[in-house]
């Protein structure tokens, strides 16, 4: 699409710069820090798929809480588009071991961002999705973790966004169960959504994302088409 | 080309205004805990009332040897401290976690530090407010009908409410930067059951004593309790007017405290 309109943004992160206290303390002044993101800038535009790589400890995860608005940049801004819902799909977000799967699914539904009325409509589909028999009834605390993933991956599945942020939520449950998952997710996303994912996964990168941000010791070391980027990453780590 | 009309507006990801419908999460959050709760033992919502009616029993059993008092006027004097006590304690000790107890939910998704200081507030204060029917029937039982002074009661228990929010909410502030303070404030609970006119009456301390005891709020107010139900007189407007509006004061220092350490929390719990 050639000559399209350039898109516009969902959401610019502008210089952002965000640190841990390694104390707990009242005061952010004198306190030793340990910088998890240092002046990371790049824009998300409406309807594109970004993928962030990155090893463990990178700031990944860090910074998938601050496009959610979870944390908040200590130096730097992190910018909506206004009217557009983002949302960080947590898995389990609000589950309670002595709830029923359906009462969690409220709890969590609710927490995600659902009303009340969607939560009831949906829960049918949700508890279909979840798949888990009659222990959907009964209190989480006798779920394997496998059933619990699944019970977390059908009501953040549900969760209405306009801009979804992913943190792996496609290594679910069992194989067959993660195969199914990771369909739903790839329809899902493919469904003219903004999406910003955090994955390890070759295949599920290469398939969805345009661009890839590579995170490493809290900058970007680089963002670009997700082929280029890749491979650096797989050179560069 | 975008015309002016649909030049997007951009607002920060930790604009207050997109969270403002967050106190709806309230209601439902305390229903499930308290749900949660019940689900978690054989006894369920009867733990309600069997932990009060246990804890009157022990006192009764314990202080009717030592005070040499006992006797149905006793009885009515425990329960209605008991009660009241309870309240304030069961709030304490589950609020001052509130926030530091609660990363599975912080590191997930955005929520107002406040929404769960009032979950735990509102959980317990209906296990306070389901207790009361009982107290009233068994103060009647015990022969304290009820009088025209009844009605200052919604005062006595409106100034407690003001008072527990204040304290549950500045001990919820400051626990996430202090863990310790719970194991202090356990110690401290402990030692002002027995300077609150649980278990004795304070007018029988002697009465250069008294100024020192009043300065605990929780003596007043209990007293406040007493005296509109058993003691057919008004509680003191004036005391429990200065402790309404000092912990109204403490209550606004503390929500700005959480407020201000709102994204901090998510950081350090």
């Amino acid at each position: 699409m050639l000559n399209a309109p350039s898109p516009s943004l969902a959401i610019q992160v502008k210089n952002v710069a965000l640190s841990y206290p390694k104390k707990r303390s009242f005061h952010s002044k004198g306190v030793e820090k340990f910088w998890a993101l240092k002046e990371i800038s790049f824009d998300i535009p409406e309807g594109t798929i970004l993928g962030i790589v990155g090893e463990n400890g990178a700031g990944k995860s860090t910074l998938l809480s601050l496009l959610a608005g979870i944390l908040k940049p200590d130096q730097g801004s992190v910018l909506h588009q206004k009217g557009l819902r983002t949302t960080l799909l947590s898995l389990q977000a609000g589950f309670s071991p002595h709830l029923t799967g359906r009462d969690n699914i409220r709890i969590s539904g609710l927490l995600l961002g659902m009303s009340k009325t969607q939560v009831e409509e949906r829960m049918e589909a949700m508890v279909s999705l979840a798949d888990i028999g009659p222990f959907i009834d009964q209190p989480l605390r006798t779920y394997s973790t496998g059933m619990k993933a699944r019970l977390g991956f059908a009501t953040a599945y549900h969760t209405d966004a306009d801009v979804m942020l992913l943190d792996e939520v496609f290594a679910v449950g069992d194989l067959d169960f993660s195969n199914k998952a990771q369909a739903l997710m790839e329809k899902k996303i493919n469904d003219d959504k903004t999406v910003v994912m955090v994955s390890h996964g070759e295949y599920l990168l290469k398939q969805l994302c345009e661009n890839l941000v590579w995170i490493k010791d809290g900058v970007i070391a680089a963002h670009g088409p997700t082929q280029d980027v890749w491979e650096a990453y797989q050179h560069g780590k | 080309m975008s015309t002016p009309a649909e030049t997007p507006v951009y607002v920060s990801a930790s604009d207050p205004q997109k969270y403002r419908d967050q106190y709806k999460l309230i209601y439902p959050m305390a229903s499930a805990e308290l749900k949660a709760e019940c689900g978690h033992t054989l006894g369920g919502m009867f733990w309600w009332f069997i932990d009060p009616l246990l804890s009157i029993l022990v006192f009764y059993i314990a202080f009717s040897y030592i005070l040499q008092s006992g006797g149905k006027e006793f009885i009515a004097f425990l329960c209605v401290g008991t009660l009241t006590w309870r309240w304030f304690q069961c709030s304490v000790l589950r609020g001052c976690g509130a926030i530091l107890d609660a990363p599975h939910i912080l590191h997930k998704i955005y929520i107002h530090k406040a929404v769960l200081v009032g979950v735990s507030l509102l959980a317990d204060s209906f296990k306070f407010l389901v207790t009361l029917i009982p107290l009233f029937l068994l103060v009647i039982l015990l022969g304290y009908p009820p009088s025209p002074f009844w009605i200052a009661l919604p005062l006595v228990i409106l100034t407690q409410a003001v008072l527990t929010i204040a304290v549950v909410a500045l001990s919820a502030a400051i626990t996430p930067f202090m863990p310790d303070l719970r194991n202090l404030l356990q110690h401290f609970l402990q030692l002002l059951i027995f300077v609150s006119g649980v278990f004795f009456d304070i007018t029988l301390i002697t009465p250069r004593l008294k100024p020192l005891v009043m300065l605990n709020p929780l003596t007043g107010i209990i007293q406040g309790y007493r005296d509109c139900l058993l003691y057919q007189t008004w509680p003191n407007f004036h005391y429990l007017g200065i402790v309404f509006a000092l912990s109204l004061m403490v209550m606004g220092v503390a929500f700005a405290l959480i407020n201000h350490y709102d994204r901090e929390y998510a950081k350090i719990c």
